[in-house]
């Protein structure tokens, strides 16, 4: 009789703190609460651990794996370098002339913000969502919506800053939604993640969007979560949905979802997107 | 209270395991849920209640950490700690595959609750693309991982706390 009436109030118990919780927590918050604040600085040493600890032993076993292959890249490097060195010469001179054009006209380019550096410590344990938690937070300047990149292009952006280290939420989310556009025909719709898949599907606004695979998929800038002309990945396919009313395409993110280590975050200036409040 | 204190300890253990390492150990985008895993082993072992505790403290350790709402993974390790237990006294008794069993109807139970829930909240999270890319993955996986407790040790256990594990 006892474990019975324990078991019920077992499943009454955990029945009410659900309801209770997800009333509370339903809409994306700018700030987490202090319980919720206390749980991940008590854990957050033991992930930096882990997660050094993982990325130690991985770093050992891809460098002893691949040493002939590191020779060839650094011959590759060099050339490579060589090559760069020219580029950069020829981009001095077209900024200077931007710079000297943008003046005559009037022109002022919109503030490109700070990147800083985080580190990726843990990821969501399901596989519903695709979510990771970085070791910065609202202390480094982090807000709510600030866009998270690598160098390949865009990851997604903070959803829930805490103070030494936020949750990202992954451009493959499937509650995850990005306006971007076709940088070729700047044809322009909304990517958004899906269920188990690092690949996009972007929806058009125009049903006669011009968009072959290969083109490059950028953000846009609408909606003002993510500043334009951020890289977002490629499109590999094209197709309609039903009654050929709407154009879609599929789009692999230029950054490996899968494999995040070290991410950028774009804290942009006091009350701009992606800047801190 | 030591028992309990044991319990706290193991599935924040499984918490880091799990948030920390466990993504890095996926194959074909698939990765080892530690916790649930945690989840199971306790409600074999200590029963009921216990599974039921600690599936809800598992859980809401995995929101905390990385949900955004709070309480759908806590509702769901809360199922699968009273499922398993309630399954293993009433259906399967002292059977050396009750682990295997515990861990595929666990992660089903898991994977199906945390949809469900996350449907209710808004997310758009289709039934047929998660039944093919999550839920039958996640069995498979946590199914091979099952052998972790085997049935000897959870009868020793079960012995030593006094659960009734017969049929």
């Amino acid at each position: 009789m006892r474990v019975a009436v324990a078991r019920m109030a077992v499943a009454l118990g955990v029945g009410l703190l659900v309801v209770f919780l997800a009333g509370l927590t339903a809409a994306e918050r700018e700030r987490v609460s202090a319980f919720e604040q206390a749980v991940r600085e008590g854990l957050r040493p033991a992930l930096v651990l882990a997660a050094g600890a993982v990325d130690r032993v991985k770093g050992t076993v891809a460098t002893l794996a691949s040493l002939p292959e590191i020779r060839r890249r650094q011959e590759e490097l060099e050339r490579e370098m060589a090559r760069v060195g020219e580029l950069e010469r020829r981009l001095q001179i077209l900024e200077a002339e931007n710079r000297r054009l943008r003046e005559l006209l009037g022109f002022r380019p919109p503030t490109p913000g700070r990147l800083m550096g985080a580190r990726v410590v843990g990821r969501n344990a399901d596989s519903w969502l695709s979510r990771v938690v970085i070791d910065q937070g609202t202390r480094a300047g982090i807000a709510k919506d600030a866009p998270v990149l690598t160098p390949e292009g865009l990851v997604g952006r903070v959803s829930s800053p805490g103070t030494r280290q936020s949750v990202v939420t992954l451009l493959c989310d499937p509650g995850s939604a990005v306006s971007a556009m076709v940088a070729r025909s700047r044809d322009a719709g909304v990517c958004y993640g899906r269920v188990g898949t690092d690949l996009l599907r972007m929806r058009f606004f125009s049903r006669d969007a011009r968009v072959v695979p290969g083109d490059l998929v950028v953000t846009s800038g609408l909606g003002g979560v993510f500043p334009p002309h951020l890289v977002v990945g490629t499109v590999v396919e094209t197709f309609r949905g039903d009654y050929g009313l709407v154009q879609y395409a599929t789009v692999r993110p230029a950054a490996d979802l899968k494999r995040l280590d070290e991410v950028l975050v774009l804290v942009g200036s006091p009350g701009e997107p992606g800047g801190p409040p | 209270m030591r028992p309990v204190l044991g319990a706290v300890a193991l599935v924040a253990a499984a918490g880091v395991l799990q948030l920390g390492v466990a993504p890095r150990m996926a194959v074909l985008g698939v990765k080892p849920d530690f916790l649930l895993l945690t989840v199971i082993g306790l409600a074999l072992c200590r029963g009921t209640v216990a599974g039921g505790l600690a599936g809800a403290g598992a859980g809401l350790l995995e929101d905390i950490v990385v949900g955004q709402f709070l309480g759908v993974r806590a509702a769901a390790f809360a199922l699968v700690g009273l499922g398993v237990a309630r399954a293993r006294t009433r259906l399967f008794g002292d059977q050396p595959l009750v682990p295997v069993a515990a861990a595929l109807g666990g992660a089903a139970l898991a994977e199906m609750a945390s949809w469900a829930l996350w449907r209710a909240a808004g997310l758009p999270l289709p039934l047929g693309q998660g039944l093919i890319r999550v839920v039958l993955p996640a069995c498979l996986y946590n199914g091979l991982l099952a052998p972790l407790f085997p049935g000897w040790w959870v009868r020793r256990v079960q012995a030593r706390a006094g659960v009734n594990s017969g049929a």
